[in-house]
């Protein structure tokens, strides 16, 4: 299934809320909203993040150049999913 | 802008280390050859102590922010490292993919380790339980305590441990004793902080059953490599930049031995660039490893091997007993030995220098060091102390905390 860029926007915060349980106390995510900066997730979350990606997009991480760049902000995993 | 051009530019914008030793022809705007930029080593780093660390002790940099560590003793010399918090998870990132792509072992997953220094530098406590993680301090690590911490561990039930070689000797040599049964919860021994010898490794699984890997890492850049299910040491490719040097700094070509140099991508309060990390080993960047992963593969060749004590009886025991006996030591007395190094002049006669910052404590740190050291026979040896205010000098080079003399006596 191809997904829109604004689609996969709106999965990742949901991943976000739901299946990380981040409680963002009613912010707005957006698409610079930085994952470790911002919303600092920890080492568990971005694991949890990580897999539940791989498994709504059937996509997979590898340990690239790439990776702490794509992790940098909602935006940038969104365009790098799409990218892959 | 790649990511060790960033780093690069960081450094040498906002280090006061690294602007001092800025090559010539070095232009920002420009994609810099990183073979162009000076080795640092960890005397440098003692020699000028980072205007970081002066920042972070004077109070301008705020302490929530930042994560602050002690590089270990085995390259001799103790050094503070700072990481900016959110800097220090970023680098973890891939090391924990990786550990749940190969071995399922997840952050939140039950976990034991040992740990010598906490992060902020005041005394161990004995247990630490946080968490799903149950800590134990090396500190006082005699047989009784070892005991004591199999049986911690086998109530806990954890489903990984992170353990230096040495710690997984003492537990073994526990079992057998005692008649103690593996961890039957245990899936995963992630070894780290020493040479791991393939003896060790095979008795270690065949007595818990569980999957090994080797993980190579330092508190300075955090993880190099880990070794996949395939038995290849991948390097973390997002988190540092790994080049193999011969003696003069000149980068040599795969597969051939020489100094592991390694650039932190991600360390931005305390930059690592072209970093000495004291060990030695080859790269091969031409692996297609069935595990996927394309980054290149290390092989650690001497590493942090020092030499082998060696006893009468013809036994080779692991010099790392007095990194621990040194480390145990700076637990109660505040980090009082900046610098080491044990010479094995006889079976039962070595040698020990120390860089000390009091010496008022000579005689217990003689005390202490004697007590820290584990192996029985070698606790019965003779030791000779030897105080030095003058920093130690290995072989001219890099400073090995032990070395064994006896041949060339």
């Amino acid at each position: 299934m191809q997904y829109t860029y604004e689609e996969i926007k709106e999965e990742i915060i949901k991943i976000i809320r739901e299946e990380i349980g981040w409680n963002d106390n009613g912010c707005t995510f957006g698409e610079e909203t930085r994952l470790i900066d911002d919303l600092e997730l920890d080492s568990v979350m971005i694991v949890q993040l990580i897999v539940a990606v791989e498994e709504k997009f059937q996509i997979e991480f590898s340990d690239s150049e790439d990776l702490l760049k794509c992790l940098e902000t909602i935006g940038s995993l969104a365009e790098w999913i799409i990218g892959n | 802008m790649d990511s060790l051009t960033k780093i690069i530019s960081h450094a040498y914008k906002n280090s006061l280390l690294y602007q001092q030793k800025k090559p010539e022809r070095y232009e920002e705007s420009k994609e810099p050859d990183i073979t162009e930029f000076p080795i640092i080593q960890k005397q440098d780093l003692f020699h000028n102590v980072p205007a970081e660390i002066m920042d972070y002790v004077m109070g301008r940099i705020p302490e929530e922010e930042v994560v602050q560590m002690s590089t270990s003793g085995s390259t001799g010399i103790c050094l503070p490292v700072l990481w900016y918090k959110n800097d220090y998870r970023r680098s973890m990132a891939p090391l924990w993919m990786l550990r749940k792509k190969y071995y399922n072992i997840s952050p939140n997953d039950k976990l034991c380790y040992f740990y010598t220094i906490r992060e902020d530098g005041e005394r161990d406590p004995v247990y630490e339980f946080r968490n799903q993680t149950l800590g134990f301090s090396k500190c006082s690590l005699d047989e009784e305590r070892i005991y004591n911490i199999y049986q911690m561990i086998l109530d806990f039930g954890p489903k990984w441990m992170l353990l230096q070689p040495s710690m997984a000797e003492l537990l073994l040599e526990a079992a057998q004793k005692f008649g103690l049964p593996p961890v039957k919860e245990l899936e995963y021994i992630e070894f780290s902080g020493e040479m791991l010898f393939q003896e060790l490794r095979e008795r270690v699984k065949r007595f818990f059953g569980c999957q090994v890997s080797d993980q190579y890492g330092s508190n300075e850049v955090n993880s190099i490599a880990l070794e996949c299910p395939h038995g290849n040491m991948h390097c973390t490719g997002s988190n540092v930049y790994v080049e193999i040097t011969d003696e003069k700094g000149k980068v040599i070509s795969d597969d051939s031995e020489g100094e592991i140099i390694v650039t932190s991508l991600n360390n931005r309060i305390m930059p690592f660039v072209r970093y000495r990390i004291g060990d030695r080993g080859r790269i091969r960047h031409d692996i297609k490893c069935s595990c996927g992963n394309r980054n290149p593969v290390l092989e650690l060749t001497m590493g942090r091997s020092n030499d082998s004590i060696r006893t009468r009886q013809g036994r080779k025991i692991n010099p790392y007993i007095f990194v621990h006996a040194v480390e145990a030591i700076n637990c109660s007395y505040d980090d009082v030995i900046k610098q080491f190094q044990v010479v094995q002049r006889d079976y039962n006669r070595f040698r020990v220098l120390l860089r000390i910052d009091d010496h008022s404590v000579k005689e217990d740190i003689e005390k202490l060091f004697v007590r820290y050291i584990l192996e029985p026979e070698l606790k019965q040896a003779e030791y000779e102390f030897i105080y030095s205010d003058s920093f130690i000098n290995g072989d001219g080079r890099k400073l090995r905390y032990f070395t064994n003399d006896m041949e060339r006596e």
